[in-house]
């Protein structure tokens, strides 16, 4: 048998037994990372100023173990809860961004939607409201951000307008990146005028912050929402990383399934950004990292990185409230502290897919 | 271009030619329903193409883009067995015997070694060999290759103009190709689309469409034409 046969038998038989719905290899990916996510929230549950047992944390949770249940399910389970919803949100917004812009370099926060919302949410801080109206602020920032994007590349949004074959990414990109550094000019002029006592606030706003967060009901039901609006189209995603034409020419409604994708990636950001401030590097790097481990199979990504982007962050927080008892570090540095490190390992040392 | 009334069958072979920039890719995509006509009606099985659901209209059709930009990495066999999306039910994952497809379309554009190799480390023209087993394996009646060949050795030029020829003849196929070589097209076409420089696009059964003085003018250089055994050729003169 040459050697051209021997491969080929070899393929040709890699996949057998794997039809159907989901492939088993995926199922128990899907598994372990959500077996880890749960390992972390636990942990996230067990940890801080006064620490518990297993056992005393499924007590609290079952509504028994006096002061643990108000420590535990009080304070640390909805902060634990944002922490996953929102990493996962990131990471999912950044598998989706680098699909719909086909640039591995691209990340929640490239078109500018982060800087809409820290625009949004530091302005208002510099007027003085409440919390509630801070997130209102970044929440509407951010849906502005996203508008304009939207406007100005309204064509690269409409496959049936182009006539040539050439792919939109790179105009989308480029409008998303100048609008970026647009706001980015407003962020450090509201920073250069805002009062000292303030500064500390920002910073912590823009470096992405979980302390005092107890909202996750919006982040857990928007993940959720998302994946599902997105799921049936996992696979449209993997013909359109091919590119445009020859999407197209496979039956991919082009411009509405880029629509959107670009719809689903924005609301997580939003909603993320919303919650905790503009965390940075999970949705850049959770998605890469899944990818040199599992391959560019949306089907199979998306909802990992779901589970490994609030696996990751739910772990950065406890970090950032544990690490330098009392005092509370700003997650966003915890994420880049543990991600570059892990990631760089991964890219130098990982085996290529083959 | 203007006044162009084209109809192609099942078996044929057509090879369009022009100069850069003439319109071959456009006239192509607008065929294949890829871009909007500036005017005029195609058909496609005697249904205006505007009605074929998109998903149906891929079972039908395909069309290979000049060029490809890989983002990400994939392995070759990753990349042809796209081609089967089409053919795939919505909830369904690819099986057994979309790869098996996908495997006999690499082995037809000899490329059944490249099958594990990532895509973004092969050479122009693999990458071309492989973009071309991708759509073997959308396996439509109806093809369109936008300069499939330009990339290509001589070897693998014969071969994959080779295979094309075969698919029309034996399996009933329509192809339709653009190129630049006036020898490839005069040995394998069995109906040619040339542009002329006025914007007029003539286009018939080949030894029709494909004479000196035609090429010629189409390409404002002077071609002259050798006889070969029973072949034409044409060569570039001073």
């Amino acid at each position: 048998m040459s050697r051209q046969e021997s491969v080929s038998t070899e393929l040709r038989h890699a996949g057998d037994g794997v039809s159907g719905v989901i492939g088993p290899h995926v199922l128990g990916v899907w598994c372990a990372l959500g077996l880890v996510a749960l390992l972390v929230m636990v942990g996230s549950l067990m940890l801080g100023s006064s620490a518990y047992a297993p056992g005393e944390v499924l007590l609290a949770l079952a509504g028994r173990g006096g002061p643990a249940r108000d420590v535990v399910v009080e304070l640390r389970l909805p902060r634990t809860l944002a922490a996953f919803a929102t990493g996962g949100l990131l990471a999912l917004a950044g598998a989706l961004m680098q699909v719909l812009l086909r640039n591995p370099l691209a990340d929640p926060y490239v078109l500018g939607l982060s800087g809409g919302a820290a625009a949004g949410a530091l302005g208002a801080m510099v007027i003085g409201v409440g919390a509630l109206f801070v997130n209102a602020a970044a929440f509407g920032g951010a849906m502005l951000a996203m508008s304009m994007v939207f406007v100005l590349a309204r064509r690269e949004f409409f496959y049936r307008e182009r006539s040539a074959g050439l792919d939109a990414a790179p105009t989308l990109l480029l409008i998303g990146v100048i609008l970026a550094a647009g706001w980015g000019a407003l962020i450090t002029a509201v920073l250069s005028l805002a009062p000292d006592a303030q500064l500390r606030g920002m910073i912590f706003w823009l470096v992405g912050d979980l302390n005092g967060v107890d909202s996750y009901g919006v982040p857990l039901i928007a993940l959720a929402a998302i994946l599902v609006a997105v799921y049936p189209r996992a696979r449209a995603l993997n013909v359109m990383a091919r590119g445009d034409v020859t999407a197209a020419a496979l039956g991919v409604s082009v411009g509405a399934t880029r629509r959107l994708i670009y719809l689903c990636a924005s609301l997580a950001t939003a909603i993320a950004v919303t919650t905790a401030g503009s965390i940075g590097f999970i949705g850049l790097v959770v998605p890469h990292a899944l990818r040199l481990q599992m391959g560019n199979d949306q089907r199979a990504l998306l909802p990992a990185c779901a589970l490994a982007g609030g696996a990751l962050l739910a772990l950065a927080d406890t970090l950032a409230r544990t690490v330098l008892a009392p005092s509370q570090l700003p997650v966003g540095v915890l994420t880049a502290l543990i991600g570059v490190p892990s990631f760089l390992m991964l890219l130098l040392n990982g085996k290529r897919r083959t | 271009m203007r006044d162009l009334c084209l109809t192609a069958h099942r078996g044929e072979l057509w090879c369009v030619l022009g100069p850069n920039g003439s319109g071959k890719t456009t006239l192509m995509m607008a065929l294949a329903g890829l871009a909007e006509p500036g005017g005029g009606i195609v058909s496609l099985e005697g249904r205006a193409l505007a009605s074929w659901h998109p998903e149906e209209l891929a079972r039908a059709r395909g069309f290979l883009p000049q060029s490809i930009h890989d983002a990400f990495s994939a392995t070759a066999l990753e990349a042809v067995v796209i081609g089967r999306h089409p053919h795939i039910a919505r909830w369904r994952w690819e099986d057994g015997s979309d790869r098996a497809i996908a495997l006999e379309a690499l082995e037809a554009v000899d490329a059944a070694e490249l099958a594990s190799r990532d895509v973004l480390t092969l050479s122009g023209g693999e990458r071309q060999r492989v973009a071309i087993a991708s759509l073997l394996a959308q396996d439509p009646g109806l093809m369109f290759l936008d300069e499939p060949v330009s990339h290509l050795d001589p070897r693998h030029q014969v071969q994959v103009m080779h295979h094309l020829n075969a698919l029309t003849r034996n399996a009933g196929k329509t192809v339709m190709l653009s190129l630049h070589d006036v020898n490839l097209a005069a040995r394998y076409a069995s109906h040619a689309a040339i542009f002329l420089p006025d914007g007029q696009v003539v286009a018939g059964p080949r030894d029709q469409v494909l004479t000196e003085e035609r090429i010629s003018t189409a390409y404002q250089q002077k071609f002259i034409r050798l006889k070969l055994g029973d072949r034409d050729l044409f060569v570039p003169a001073e």
